[in-house]
């Protein structure tokens, strides 16, 4: 049995949240249905990468994996008759995820009140990016719009240049993690009193929430504190190193780098001086270091308990000796796709099984969830077809 | 029903974590209503009530007792209560374990192998208590060669891959940014708990959940890391680009360090771009019709919207490009948050009121997710370093007052840090810039 047999999960996904909060439920053994729009289906299916760079909305690495482990259907919701299956399909249902936007899911007469009517132990979970209410619910966004909004860009990047944005789509799966966390914070109440509820996830207010100082630092003090220098990040043999000695690993650091006479030396004695003397630091740590590999010099700082990192691109990933034994990667084999390497589980439950599969085709379980879980017939899916519903 | 304490309030969490990731999974499951009982030690207590990162005391006062006004601990340990115990003594030791039998969740993001050292690894608990649920915030996981290597956030942001991906494309950005991966690898955790406890509910076991905050962070860029095994690529930095869209970046506004972002993603949005900055007879310059062109002639683009941009204030651009319906949106400051008309309407700030004399009412970060029926509130300030050692030693455990009074002369518990730990808290504060 997995952590979540035996749970309905249906997935109203566009913005890749909803899409991550429901492929982590299908990990641990949810049943998830992704229902996608007639047509082209998620936008994602239209972002890379894809193998060979040749697009194709089966083959979209961005969809297989925000979608491992969900049955896929097709569903026009505007329309009366995809309402009703809609509607028919959360009766089944103990959770619902969707990222369409605020008040969206109310303007197709498909809002929490009307849905709780219909389902009172539904869990109703929205992932928006300001949340449902004030004066910026409606604003257009984008990830770099959020980024700016939520405070994190402001402190990303050189104190000199302009700020960054983060890569890739991270804040989405981080606001897909609150939701996931919240949903799950909810069933364990429906399951204990039968009482479903909204679940509302704002991701500016989750990215603000994971600052790390800043509003303490102007509660505190008045302080505006921003992006600034990692004095610390050096160039070695193959790429760069990165060490972050608190307080209590200067000694360790000094017995590392075979220069125990660091230790108490009066120019690098406290964090102060250590980075008041940045630079000559740097120079000696340099001449022990500079001619040794990234992973190398990772190593043997790490193994004295050293905090440090190296700056591992994605190909270090894959030949990390650490994924590699622990089978972080795995093949997972698609109709159309073919078999491709995605990272896997990133957490061992005892003897519970993490689920792996692969993503769904569009459309590609119309047939069985219409005719077996909801009763319709043959000629009803045809019909459904033709008039564009699925 | 109703009640947020319903279905959480007979669940007793003890959380043996340090920093951030486990404190934040443990906060989440004590923000939910469930009893969460912090555990120090006079001689480790908790570092963000010794060190507290940028000397951040509430009010900026050091008080009588610096170590519990570090403004990190009073927002990272709202809801739970506090005890010490010192694990490193037998007494310690089998204290924890009296109370393990009684609890149904330990939370800890030690490096691993600090527990078997400890002598209280999940076999030991789990022989005290076959339905306890252990979950562990590790660094790595509790396989592999890097097992026992530690980290923080701006460590995995390095080692994951994030780092790789997120920076300018001309320059090793000799620059940090710790902000996602703590809180992420709280909240998925957290999540993890809740699905370890309903696996034991229809089970009736206890599980030991390990999470490798790395492999967490490096699936959070799944679909990049998978163009490596795809097309042999290592994907690359793109600063504010953009694969798909351009313009998109950000831009510099008046004022200084003063920015917004932006993006147009189709013509339409870049044909009321060109309106909203009185350049009309840009749309039809055959240079920036459809995306193509725009991403090809990308610097030229972002030098007509800098050189419009820089004459706004970046709040006022914000206004009028949202209302035209360009997404936009000023980088705003910690100043500007805590200011910020739309956080206030939505309730965002977490008021807490302390009576006691130098702490009185102060704000909290929120909490960014909202149950309708069982609310998040903060039901308990962040506990006094051993602030509940009578409760859970008297109460709870049933230790008379002379035993715990001798527990007291001993160390194994206190309120107090030990000397050691006192003299690396600071005498003075960075003065207040207001």
């Amino acid at each position: 049995m997995e952590f979540l047999s035996g749970v309905s999960v249906l997935e109203l996904g566009e913005k890749f949240s909803a899409s991550a909060c429901t492929k982590w439920m299908a990990a641990l053994g949810a049943s998830v249905i992704k229902i996608e729009p007639p047509g082209q289906g998620d936008p994602a299916r239209r972002m890379g990468p894809f193998p060979n760079d040749d697009p194709h909305p089966e083959k979209s690495g961005l969809f297989l994996y925000l979608n491992t482990g969900k049955k896929g259907m097709t569903l026009d919701i505007h329309s009366k008759e995809g309402q009703a299956i809609f509607r028919r399909l959360l009766s089944n249902a103990d959770i619902l995820v969707e990222d369409l936007g605020p008040g969206k899911m109310e303007s197709l007469g498909l809002g929490y009140l009307e849905l709780e009517k219909l389902v009172p132990r539904l869990i109703f979970t929205s992932i928006t990016p300001f949340g449902e209410q004030g004066p910026y619910s409606h604003f257009k966004v984008d990830a770099i719009v959020l980024d700016a909004a939520s405070g994190m860009m402001l402190q990303y990047g050189n104190p000199e240049r302009e700020p960054l944005q983060l890569g890739g789509n991270i804040i989405y799966y981080r606001a897909g993690a609150s939701a996931f966390m919240a949903s799950l914070a909810a069933l364990h109440h429906a399951e204990a009193s039968g009482e479903g509820q909204r679940v509302e996830v704002s991701i500016q207010e989750i990215l603000l929430h994971d600052d790390f100082i800043p509003v303490e630092a102007f509660f505190a003090r008045g302080e505006d504190v921003r992006r600034r220098f990692a004095p610390m990040l050096l160039p070695c043999e193959d790429g760069w190193f990165y060490i972050r000695a608190f307080p209590h690993e200067w000694p360790r650091l000094t017995k590392a780098l075979d220069l125990p006479e660091l230790e108490n030396d009066d120019r690098f004695i406290d964090m102060q001086r250590r980075s008041r003397n940045a630079e000559e630091l740097n120079a000696i740590i340099l001449s022990r270091l500079a001619n040794k590999g990234k992973k190398e010099i990772y190593d043997t700082l790490q193994k004295n308990h050293v905090s440090v990192a190296f700056l591992a691109n994605v190909e270090d990933l894959f030949r990390s000796e650490q994924y590699q034994s622990r089978g972080y990667f795995v093949t997972i084999d698609h109709p159309v796709a073919g078999p491709l390497t995605y990272p896997g589980a990133f957490a061992t439950l005892g003897d519970v099984q993490w689920k792996h599969g692969r993503a769904p085709l569009l459309g590609e379980h119309n047939s069985e969830i219409l005719c077996e879980q909801l009763g319709y017939g043959r000629q009803d899916v045809v019909r459904l077809r033709q008039l564009g519903v699925i | 029903m109703g009640n947020e304490l319903t279905s959480n309030s007979k669940l007793r969490i003890l959380d043996l974590s340090m920093f951030w990731a486990g404190a934040a999974c443990a906060g989440f499951l004590g923000d939910l209503g469930m009893e969460v009982i912090k555990i120090e030690s006079c001689q480790h207590p908790d570092p963000d009530r010794i060190v507290t990162q940028g000397l951040l005391y509430l009010h900026n006062e050091l008080g009588e007792e610096p170590w519990n006004r570090g403004m990190i601990h009073l927002r990272r340990h709202r809801n739970k209560s506090g005890i010490t115990v010192d694990l490193t003594t037998p007494e310690g030791k089998e204290l924890f374990l009296r109370l393990v039998k009684v609890s149904d969740m330990v939370v800890e993001n030690f490096r691993v192998g600090v527990l078997e050292k400890l002598g209280i690894a999940y076999p030991v608990l789990k022989k005290v208590n076959p339905q306890i649920i252990l979950i562990s915030v590790s660094s790595q996981g509790d396989t592999g060669p890097e097992r026992t290597y530690g980290s923080n956030a701006e460590i995995l942001a390095f080692t994951s891959g994030v780092r790789s991906i997120s920076d300018y494309p001309d320059e090793i950005g000799l620059f940090t940014a710790a902000n996602i991966p703590d809180p992420l690898a709280g909240t998925v955790a957290a999540g993890f708990a809740l699905a370890a406890l309903r696996h034991r509910r229809k089970t009736g076991k206890g599980i030991h959940v390990v999470l490798s905050q790395r492999e967490l962070l490096t699936a959070c860029i799944g679909e990049i890391v998978m163009d490596y095994p795809m097309n042999r690529r290592i994907p690359q930095p793109k600063g504010n680009q953009h694969s798909f869209y351009a313009p998109h970046g950000c831009y510099p506004c008046k004022g200084k360090d003063s920015w917004i972002a932006l993006v147009a993603r189709d013509d339409i949005e870049w044909e009321t771009l060109c309106r909203a900055m009185d350049r009309p007879e840009l749309i039809n310059n055959s240079r920036f019709v459809g995306v193509a062109n725009r991403l090809r002639h990308r610097e030229e683009v972002d030098k007509v919207i800098a050189s419009w941009t820089i004459h706004f204030e970046k709040k006022e651009l914000m206004k009028l490009l949202q209302e035209k319906g360009v997404p936009a949106s000023a980088l705003f400051s910690a100043p500007d948050l805590v200011e910020d008309p739309h956080l206030k309407a939505s309730g965002f700030w977490d008021r807490i009121d302390d009576p006691r004399p130098g702490f009185g009412t102060y704000l909290c970060k929120g909490r960014g997710v909202t149950l309708s029926k069982t609310p998040l509130r903060t039901q308990r300030r962040a506990p006094d370093l051993g602030e509940h050692n009578q409760y859970v030693y008297g109460t709870l455990l049933g230790l008379s007052e002379q035993e715990i009074t001798e527990l007291g002369k001993k160390g194994v518990i206190g309120s107090a840090p030990a000397p050691d730990v006192m003299a690396r808290i600071p005498k003075t504060l960075p003065k207040a810039r207001r």
